[in-house]
């Protein structure tokens, strides 16, 4: 198998998981579509240096970094329009579906780092160390952010779930 | 875990795994950002030129010398800035690498035909460092219509005959591109070097890339003791992205800093890095 065709198998394998966790990131479809393509063409890139090691780490760790630091300046005049996935909706379970849908509402308040933190740990399962590695960041300074991170997703999805029912707007 | 850590775990999970996208279309993107990265590639693939070589000299083969590249007396990844001369020798004299040096990454394509000719303006810089074409060489090179000179990276095979095949951005037109400091540093598309050139009288580029103290070079160009051409190999273990990517650079990846023969402080200039 050449080089291309392995790395076209790896992006047919890896991409739709990949992309679920730029779509996670960026919480606009469209945005995660480009993020990923351009993890992906970077991959690509360097394929011949990465592809006997974990590819897909490589790959995310690029995409994540890619979420932080560029994806600021290329939309940094555009406000990020938070998109709430369709949840499966159930009726016996309205009242959790509200909750997860004002979690991931309240995901647009984290800074893109404390977000970042929030999606591997919690999206992508992966440890605090792995974490750590992935954004360059200290092991430390990942419990801080996800501290900080999970306090504000607490703080604005209650307020966000008790307006509901009141309507209270503010 | 507490309840809220699970509760954004399954908030979470309504992110759900999507379609995978289109393999043609990455490829597509891919190579438009490795030919931006490669100025020019070329070069028929070939095995790697076996290392050999004695300590400094070898005697004569027939009516051609063969020496072993050692341009830097004391190869260290801390030295900086060494002056010692790194003029190239004479056609016919066959170089070397030293011995257990690491040659350089060459991905060819191995189309013919793909590089140019070799001119240097002033002497070239021969680097010590092999590939499987030869040793990389690094000049300046009139451009078209002669109206500016370029710099260049190419290879001077075992005959002595040198070609070119990445175009740097070093440019110097007439006093354009010689203001006091580093010009036109760019990192080649195998991850090979770092070169550029620098205007004034450094005797020291000090280079630290992601905490290590890189081995920098300083050569004057016989055609302007005012320029001096600049370059280092990028050691394993550092990674090159982080040192002229800005995307995956971090906060203090690198820290330049420019010196005289006494130890004073120069200007450093434009010492942000391109890949082409």
């Amino acid at each position: 198998m050449s080089g291309d065709e392995e790395f076209t198998e790896f992006v047919r394998q890896t991409s739709g998981r990949l992309l679920a966790t730029a779509y996670a990131l960026t919480g606009d479809r469209g945005r995660a579509e480009d993020l990923t393509q351009i993890a992906y063409a970077r991959t690509y890139v360097a394929w011949a240096r990465i592809r006997a090691d974990d590819a897909y780490v490589f790959t995310r760790k690029v995409l994540v970094n890619l979420n932080i630091d560029w994806w600021r300046r290329k939309w940094r005049h555009e406000q990020p329009m938070e998109i709430v996935p369709q949840a499966h909706e159930q009726p016996d379970h309205a009242g959790q579906v509200a909750d997860r849908q004002a979690i991931i509402a309240a995901l647009s308040t984290l800074g893109r780092r404390e977000r970042a933190v929030v999606v591997l740990r919690y999206y992508n399962d992966m440890s605090e160390a792995e974490v750590a590695d992935t954004l360059g960041i200290s092991i430390g300074t990942v419990k801080s952010q996800a501290s900080r991170a999970l306090a504000k997703l607490r703080a604005h999805s209650a307020a966000s779930s008790q307006s509901v029912p009141t309507g209270d707007s503010r | 875990m507490n309840n809220f850590e699970n509760d954004v775990r399954e908030a979470l999970a309504e992110f759900e795994t999507q379609p995978p996208l289109d393999p043609v279309a990455v490829v597509k993107r891919g190579k438009r950002i490795r030919n931006r990265r490669r100025a020019m590639v070329g070069l028929a693939a070939a095995a790697m030129v076996a290392v050999v070589g004695g300590i400094s000299v070898v005697p004569k083969l027939g009516t051609s010398t063969v020496t072993t590249a050692n341009p830097d007396a004391s190869p260290s990844p801390t030295t900086a800035a060494k002056q010692q001369s790194y003029a190239c020798p004479e056609p016919g004299v066959v170089r070397r690498p030293e011995p257990g040096a690491m040659p350089l990454k060459e991905h060819w394509s191995g189309s013919p035909g793909e590089t140019v000719d070799a001119h240097p303006d002033g002497d070239a810089i021969c680097t010590g460092e092999f590939g499987s074409k030869g040793e990389a060489v690094i000049y300046f090179q009139a451009g078209e219509g002669g109206r500016s000179t370029n710099m260049w990276e190419g290879r001077r095979d075992a005959s002595g005959k040198y070609s070119g095949y990445f175009n740097g951005r070093g440019t110097i037109s007439g006093n354009d591109g010689l203001s006091p400091g580093l010009h036109g540093l760019t990192g080649d598309g195998w991850h090979n070097f770092i070169l550029g050139y620098y205007v004034g009288p450094a005797a020291e580029v000090e280079f630290i890339a992601q905490g290590k103290k890189m081995a920098t070079h300083l050569q004057k160009w016989s055609k302007n003791p005012d320029v001096s051409i600049f370059w280092f190999r990028i050691p394993g273990g550092t990674d090159p992205d982080r040192i002229y990517d800005s995307i995956y650079q971090k906060p203090g990846d690198v820290k330049v800093t420019v010196r005289d023969a006494d130890g004073r402080s120069l200007p450093v200039g434009d010492t942000q890095v391109f890949a082409i």
